[in-house]
Parts: C-alpha cells; structure tokens; sequence
C-alpha cells in the first residue's frame, strides 16, 4: 500500500497558528481568574412553525459579545458570573427578543422569534444579518432562503434557488435557463451539493433546466465559493449545502402551487406536538399530458412524428423528534426521477435517471459547550436506457451509491474558541456504463460493464478564534484519503481566514483553502447531461487538487443598510481531466485510456453591494475574471478558455414591498458570451461505393477561440397576494426575458439547399436562441 | 389599489402579446469575423484488391465558401509496394456506376497480398506534400446472415461473424438494398468489444420486404480508418449539437486531411424471403 501526502509542511501552518493564536487569546481571555463562568445554551425557533432557525444571532446586549445558532438552531454562550445580563436574540424577518437573565449557573434557553410585523414603517434597521457578513471571518459564501428566492422572477414560474444563485458574483451558469453552477473557474462536476448532508451527484432535472430542489420543501442554501470550512471535503470549487425544512411542529399545514409546467404540494404538521414534526413534499411536470393529448389528436395524419412522453417529479420527506432536550433525531429523504419514453410499433424506448438520498441524524448536547451530530447517510444516482427493436433488447445504465457515516463536534470552550471537528466515511459503489444486449431468441447477447468501489475518509478540526476586537482567525485542517483497487491516496487541506477590523465598520479579509477531488465526472459533452458517469481515482488516474486564496475588504454603509464587498481571487487547479478527442466513454472497460490530464487557473475581482432590510431590498454583483485550462493533447499544449470563461458579468436584483400585499422584482443580468470552438474549414468527404457525400466540418486545433454574442436579460415579477378564510394565497406573474432578447444559445453552419432537386447551393452561420419572452402566472397556496 | 379583475386583465393581455411574440424565429444568419482560411490538401484512395488504382485530390475550403469541391489537378502521385512504384496519371473520371469522382487514376489491378505495405506519396504543383501508408488485413467472413419478419410483413437482419480472438479489431457494416450503390438501410463502424465468445452479431431495424435483395459488406478496418470515421461522424455531428465537443478529424495522411487505407472485406448478396 502507498500513502501520498501532499505538501506536508502546509500542515503545520494551520497547527502551528492554531496554537499559538489560541494560547495568546486565552492569556488575553483571562480578566479575573476568580470570576465564575457559566453557559447558556439552547435553540433558536420560528415561534409559529417551531423550526430551527440556522445563523440566529445572540449578542449580549451591554457588551456586543455574541455568537450565532448552528446549522441545527443550536447556540453556546459562555460569560462571567453576573446579575443581570441581557441577551438579544435577532434573525432576518423576525423580532427580536431581549430577555434579561441572571448568569448565577449554567442555562438551558430556548428562544422562539416571531416573524416581523407586517407594518413596515415600524422596522428598526439594527445590528443585522449584514453586520454578521462583514463581522465574520467566513468570506466567499452566499446565503439565500427560499423566501427571497420566491421574490425572484422564475422561468416558467419554476422557483429555483440553483438558479437564483447564479446571480451572485462568482457563480455563473453554463447557458441559457440552466441550473449548472460554475464557480471561480471550477466545472459543474466539481461543487459539492448536499442535501441534509447527503451528496446529489446530479442536481438537474431536464438536462439541467430545472434543478432537483423543490422550493417549498428547501429552508435555504449556502454556496461557499472559497475560504471553504474544513467540515467539507471532496470537490474542488464550491459547496451547495441545502437545508430542508424541518415542518410545522405546532399545527398541521400545507402549501402548494399550480404552475404553467409543473404542480407542488407540501404537507406538515405535528407528529407530536412540539417535540416532532414532518413534511412530505412532491413535485411534477406535466408536459406528458399535454403531449399525449396532442399525439392522440394527430396520430391519424400521415406522417405524423410523436412528440416522446416526458416528465419529471421529485419526493422529499422529514420527520424530526425532540427525544430529550439533549437529543433530537432527524430522518430525511430525497427521491426524483425524470422520465423520458417513446413508443411507437414495436419500436420503444425508455429513459430515466435520478438521485435518491436519505439520512439519519442524531443530535446530541453532551455539555452546554459541546454539541454533537452523527449521520448516516445514503445517496445513489442512476441512469437507465431501455430500448427495443421487436425481440431486440438493449439496455444501457450507470451508477454511483455511496454509504456514509459522519460526525461533527461544536465545542465552544470560551467566547475566543469555536472549535470543530469531526470525521467522515464514505464506501462508493460505481457501476460503470452496464450494457446488455439480447434478442428474444437468443441469438444476440452481449454483456459489458464495470463495476469499482472506493472508501473515502476525512478528519477535521477547525477553530474560529477571536484574537482581539479587531482580528479573528479560522483555522482549519482536513486530513482526507481514498482507497480503490489498493491504491491509496491522502491528502492534507489547510483552510485559513483572517478578518481585521480596520473600523467599526470596515473589514479586511483573507483567506487560503486546499481542496482534493478522488471522484470525477466522465462528461464528454462540454454540458451537465444525464449520461455522464462518476468514475473514481485509481492507478492511472490521480485525485484533481485546487488551492485558492483570496483576499477582501467589507464596507457597512449609512448605517449598517448596505453591505458593500469587494474580493479578489486566484485559484489553482491540478490534474484537471478531460478526453482525448474521439474518445468512447459509453461502454468502454478501459476508460482510463480515454483520459487526458492537464492543469487550469482562474483569477478574478467580485464586486458585490447587498441591502437586506427595508422596503427594497436586492443588490448588485459584478465579477471581471478569467479562467484557463491547458492540456499536453489538447489545443497543441497551448492554454486554452473553457466554454464558461467569462469576463464581464454582471447581475442586479431588485425587490420592493408596494404594500403588504403586493411585491415588484426585476433581474437585469449582463455577461460576455461563451467561448466555443467555430469549424473554420470544411471537406467532402465521398467515401466508400454505396455511401453518400457528407460535409466535414474542420475546427481549429486551438479550442474555443470564438465567443457567442453577449448575454442580456431581464426578468420581472410581481406577487399579489390574498388573505383567504382559510389560509394564505398568492397569484405569482413573472416575465422572463421581457425584452425578448433573442440570446445565443449556440451557432452552427447551415446547409442551404434547392428545393426542387436538393443540392447544396452554399452556406449560412446561424445562431440558434432558447428562450423567447415567456409570461407565467402561478398560483400558490398556504393553508 | 389595483382591483383584482384589473390585474387579472393586464396579466391575461401580456400573456396574450408575449404568445404573439414568441412566434418570432428563434433562429438568424450571424457573421463572425474569421482568419482568412489557409487550404490543405484533401486526399480520399482506397486500395481494393485486383481493382485499378483510384485517387482524389481536393482541397479543403472557408466554411462558407461556395459549394463547388475544388479538385487539385497535375500533381505527382506515386504508390508503392514491394519495391514498385506505380504513378498515377492526372486525369479525370466518374464512375457512373459507383457515382464517384477521380482525377488520378492508373488502370493497373492493385495486387493487395496480405501485409504488404502500401505508400502514397503525393506533390501538388505548390509543392505541397502528402504522405501516408496502409496494409490489407486479412478478410473477416459473414458467418451467417439471418432475418425475420414483424406483423406488418417487415424484416430484420441479423449478420454474425466470428472475431479472431489475437488482437483487437475493428469493423464498419454496411448494408444496401437493391445494389451496391443503392440506399444504404444500416452502416455501423464498431469495435470488437462487443463479442460474446469471440462472436459478433449485429441487428439492423425493420427495413427490409419479401422479395428485396440485400448487399451486406463486412469491411475489415484497422485502428487509423477507424478513428478517421469515428472522428469525423464526430465532427459532423458537433456542427448544430449544444451538448457536443467538437473535434478534429484524425486522418490516416501526413501533410494534409484524408483517407489512404486498403480495403478487405467479405460482401453477400441475399433474397430476404419469408420462410415457410
């Protein structure tokens, strides 16, 4: 067995600083060795719903000290011996509470926060969430929840927080109406999305139109795009940790919403009153049944093409129990699938493929400065091709299952100290491009496939440590490792941040993050398509690594209202993969030959001003970056742009309250067009006796050296919404791009022919646009 | 504030005129300002044994030039083997039965033992040079050809062949109804990964009536016409595909783009009939 490790003296920075940073806070930590200290600990809640409230913040009114609720609600406060202390508990759209406490003893408190007043002229603009962004040492992170992301105007009217998130600097899409999150530099493949901890290979629906997540059932979603936190490990540029909503733990509700192409409906309620809730929620298109209708009513015309069924639907459910008040138990699980069939004769097939996740988790606070989660955790992606020609069978899938186990420790020694640690397991299964062709009689029969495992390990500890009222640092270090076919891969990644409070509301920041990837995405398409394979890291094919650093400085302005940031980026990628050209990746028992390995680089400056608060809220972003792959077998050695290079890109979100009840929203995004490679020549190809003269494009041997047209859009929306008898409504309108741009999707060269005797007569360059201007109008429901 | 059937009639109206507007084309000629686009030399010769030597020699042109394929004429071309070199006079010829142009031909019969190496050497009068080399494989033979009919009185083929187990190889199908030349019903380029126990049988769909006569060539191909196919289907099919990698086509000739291979295959000809 054989052990790499990387750059082992990186390992001592975070260690060394770690130390070092932690005995100088505590001496300064140290203002009376005989003033007792205690604790309060406890949950943060929605008082109407009882669930958790993830990033609460609770300050210690007279002092400013404070810390936030974790990803379970849970907060740990410790302070000195006193008579009366005053702690106030705060969370974006909610009031605030102050309560006044005697700290005589350690404290178990459970907050509920009730949801802001609907008046809002009475709101108080104060030590936001704002203030948190620019007070912390985490940088390179956005937050959204799934009430801002229903402000935004949706194509089709589908709220998806995916694509929300590609309006923020950093973050951009593959193409037109896509979910595909490319960020800094890094391939789709190579965020890490989980959903309750468990991974989703593949977040897309519709080859990547629609994402897996169902608004209704999502609480919210973090996307680190750097300054990653060392709890997570095993892709290179991003994390997409999405949270789901835990249900109603104090009455039995519902929500749904009737759409142009789909229909949701979520319920939840008490399985206990206020010690266990669930929720189920289901999704589902219904192209199908207008296809249906339509092939039905046409199937009599001569030469009628059926248009093939398509759908998609997706499941989630939770179930959550306060077993004591140390302990809580959540269960969860995800389960989608897109269907794609076509039948006609005796001549069908059909195409589906899907994630399913489920896990287990056990809460428990072993002392008021130390919480403990422990997860089990269970996630499969499947494809399945079923085609058949009369008694010919042809069956065509892939596969990834992973198994887990994970747990994670939130040990607050002292209000210098937030320490974390943990570890994790993961056995991956992959069955690889399974091929099985038969005929009913036998007579053909052909078997292909691979099938490989591999364990990845990782260990963890960070500590968020408050140096001074001005500096704080989160150091970090992953120990990570992967093991197939008895070979052995490690890998250490240092995670390191810095903030420096230059005033009360100015804040430098840095930070520097190593990431590994020991399982790639086998993507030949230069696009996120159903077909792609997860493939592992094995003798011939090493883990990718990128290391990232980045640097920023944080403004509040007139009065904490705006947050202006401004960040710079340089991101290394090693052992990058992609495919030598022609390669056959669909059934093919030496994959590893197919592959060719090179390294990329991104740079670039994120601008991004944010308000949070008040009748209008939004922000704008603004990234100027560049990003480059080179490969010995690609573009002749030379370095080339990747079809999602981009070097201006621009988004502005905007929401305001017309009243209570009416809301107004618009998008404008702005970006420079793809890359992509245009044939420059072309030949006739005549062939052998029998077979007809084709055309032959030519492409350049340098990739992607053209650019498509530069994209611009924008999106309105408007929400109205009504306060029936029974519950609450709301008839959302949007208008995707409302000014009917004709955006370029991709180009191609035409063939112009004669009509009468079908020769070629020349060519054309053609761009092809997706999306029109499309109105929606979709009616929600809560009861 | 707005009343409620106010917004119901403004939203309908937009519905009603974004509807309208969406009708526009999807689709317009663009121009992208390209490099001007140097020519190479395009070369198509297939070796086939006791048959002349045929040769074409064009050039590859801007994207958007016009249609006409521009033929390179009075360039030197010599082909040899075993010591011998033939040279191929520029002359032009259409093979009316094949619908194939020349404009090098030699009326010699290409020998085309087993493993003898062939190769082209080529100078255009810009002094342009195009070389490659090739070898005839030895001929893989249809084991069996089979078919059968659906309900609605159409048939299938079934063709079997059996792969030498030594080394990997490589095939193309093809099949044609009424003649060589005629419309070609399944071509499949394909690897010999797909065997079970050495054996190969590949399905075509329901083409075929009573009564028609079938030409089915199994081609033996080794790995460069092999990859020369596969890339450029690749390449062809990059052009008006979002999702596909565009790629370059690899050719079997040094010094230009093209195709110099030597041709082996097994060819039958069959009545498909309905069996009693």
């Amino acid at each position: 067995m054989q052990k790499i490790f990387y750059t082992r003296s990186l390992f001592f920075i975070p260690t060394f600083l770690l130390l070092v940073t932690s005995l100088y806070a505590q001496r300064n930590a140290r203002p009376d060795v005989s003033a007792q200290r205690y604790t309060i600990s406890g949950h943060v809640k929605d008082a109407s719903t009882g669930e958790d409230l993830l990033g609460a913040s609770i300050v210690v009114k007279s002092t400013g000290q404070g810390t936030v609720t974790n990803a379970y609600g849970f907060y740990s406060l410790t302070l000195s011996y006193a008579d009366s202390v005053t702690l106030v508990f705060s969370y974006l759209g909610y009031n605030s509470a102050e309560k006044p406490w005697q700290l005589q003893k350690n404290l178990t408190l459970d907050v509920s926060l009730e949801l802001q007043s609907k008046n809002l002229q009475e709101v108080v603009i104060q030590a936001s969430t704002l203030q948190e962004k620019a007070n912390t040492t985490q940088m390179s992170v956005e937050q959204l929840t799934t009430k801002e992301a229903k402000l935004i105007p949706a194509v089709f009217g589908e709220v998806d927080i995916l694509k929300v998130l590609q309006l923020k600097p950093g973050i951009k899409s593959g193409g037109e109406g896509t979910t595909g999150l490319y960020v800094r530099g890094g391939g789709p493949d190579q965020n890490l999305v989980v959903l309750d901890e468990a991974v989703v290979y593949n977040p897309n629906h519709l080859f990547g139109f629609f994402s897996v997540f169902n608004s209704d059932a999502v609480k919210g979603v973090e996307l680190y795009k750097g300054d990653f936190p060392a709890q997570f490990g095993g892709r290179l540029s991003s994390v997409v940790d999405v949270k789901l909503r835990d249900g109603n733990a104090k009455k039995f509700s519902g929500q749904g919403g009737i759409g142009l192409i789909s229909s949701r409906l979520t319920l939840e309620g008490p399985l206990v009153k206020d010690k266990s809730s669930f929720m189920i929620a289901g999704r589902r298109t219904y192209f199908d049944v207008f296809t249906r209708l339509y092939n039905k009513s046409n199937e009599k015309k001569k030469d009628f093409e059926p248009i093939p069924d398509y759908y998609f639907y997706d499941l989630n459910a939770k179930i959550n129990y306060i077993l004591s008040p140390r302990d809580r138990l959540y269960v969860s699980a995800y389960y989608g699938r897109d269907v794609f069939g076509f039948k006609r004769d005796k001549f069908a097939v059909d195409f589906s493929w899907g994630n399913s996740t489920a896990t287990v988790r056990w809460n428990h606070v072993f002392r008021p400065r130390l919480f403990a989660n422990t997860s089990l955790i269970f996630s499969d992606y499947q494809y399945n091709i079923r085609n058949r020609v009369d008694i010919f069978s042809f069956n065509l899938s892939s596969r990834i299952t992973d198994y887990g186990a994970k747990i994670d420790f939130d040990y607050l020694p002292n209000n210098h100290h937030s320490v974390k640690f943990g570890a994790q397991y993961i056995y991956h299964t992959f069955d690889i491009g399974r091929l099985q062709i038969s005929s009913d009689d036998n007579r053909v029969n052909i078997s292909q496939g691979q099938g490989l495992n591999g364990t990845e390990l990782g260990a963890y500890i960070a500590d968020d440590i408050n140096v001074n009222s001005r500096l704080r640092l989160n150091a970090g270090l992953r120990l990570t490792g992967f093991s197939n076919q008895g070979k052995w891969f490690g890998g250490l990644e240092p995670r390191l941040s810095a903030r420096y409070k230059l005033t009360e509301n100015t804040s430098i920041k840095a930070s520097v993050a190593r990431m590994f990837q020991y399982v790639h995405l086998v993507s030949n398409s230069g696009a996120s398509l159903p077909t792609d394979i997860w493939y592992p890291s094995n003798r011939a094919v090493n883990p990718q690594r990128s290391d990232q650093v980045a640097g920023g400085v944080s403004f509040l302005l007139f009065g904490g209202k705006y947050l202006l940031t401004n960040e710079l980026y340089y991101k290394w990628f090693k052992r990058q993969i992609d495919f030598r050209n022609g390669a056959n990746l669909f059934v093919n028992e030496n994959l590893d030959a197919e592959f060719v390995f090179g390294r990329g680089w991104s740079y670039g400056n994120e601008v991004y001003l944010e308000k949070k608060q008040g009748r209008t809220t939004g922000w704008i972003g603004y990234t100027l970056s560049w990003t480059y792959r080179q490969f010995a077998d690609i573009s002749n050695g030379n370095a080339f742009f990747p079809r999602y290079d981009r070097r201006h890109d621009i988004s502005v979100v905007v929401m305001h309250e017309l009243s209570p009840r009416l809301s107004v929203s618009a998008t404008w995004v702005y970006n420079t067009g793809n890359a992509f490679s245009l044939a420059e020549g072309r030949f006739t190809l005549q062939d052998v006796p029998g077979m007809e003269f084709k055309v032959v494009p030519l492409y350049p041997s340098q990739r992607n050296t053209e650019r498509l047209a530069s994209y611009s859009r924008l999106d309105v929306g408007l929400v109205w919404k009504f306060k029936p008898k029974w519950g609450e409504s709301d008839l959302t309108f949007s208008v995707y791009n409302a000014y009917n741009r004709r955006n370029a999707y991709f180009v191609y060269f035409k063939e112009i022919k004669d009509e009468k005797n079908d020769l070629i007569t020349g060519f054309q360059l053609r761009q092809v646009s997706l999306f029109p201007v499309i109105p929606t109008l979709t009616y929600n429901f809560k009861f | 504030m707005l009343s409620q059937p106010i917004i119901l009639r403004f939203l309908l109206s937009c519905l009603l005129l974004a509807g309208l507007t969406a009708c526009n084309s999807l689709q317009k000629e663009i121009v992208i300002p390209q490099a001007p686009y140097e020519q190479q030399l395009v070369v198509e010769c297939y070796l086939e044994q006791g048959k002349p030597y045929r040769l074409l020699l064009t050039e590859s042109v801007n994207y958007l030039a016009p249609p006409q394929v521009p033929i390179v004429n009075n360039a030197t071309v010599k082909i040899s083997y075993d010591g011998q070199t033939d040279e191929l006079e520029s002359k032009a010829l259409i093979d009316s039965t094949n619908r194939k142009g020349y404009n090098y031909i030699l009326e010699k019969e290409v020998t085309g033992t087993e493993n003898t190496e062939y190769t082209l050497e080529l100078t255009d009068p810009k002094g342009r040079k195009v070389t490659g080399n090739t070898r005839f494989l030895p001929q893989v033979p249809i084991k069996k050809i089979d078919w059968g009919f659906n309900d609605k009185a159409k048939a299938y083929l079934t063709v079997t062949l059996d792969d030498p187990p030594t080394e990997q190889d490589y095939y193309r199908l093809l099949v044609t109804i009424d003649s060589l030349t005629g419309e070609v019903k399944t071509q499949f380029v394909f690897d010999d990964l797909i065997n079970t126990n050495h054996e190969i049988t590949l399905g075509t769909r329901y083409n075929f009536e009573d009564g028609d006569t079938i030409f089915v060539s199994l081609f033996h191909i080794d790995k460069p016409y092999y990859d020369f196919l596969q890339s450029a289907n690749t390449a062809a099919n990059a052009n008006g595909n979002p999702f596909g990698q565009p790629s370059q086509v690899k050719s079997t000739v040094k010094g230009g783009i093209g195709i110099f291979t030597a041709l082996v295959y097994d060819r039958k000809r069959i009545i498909i009939k309905k069996k009693p």
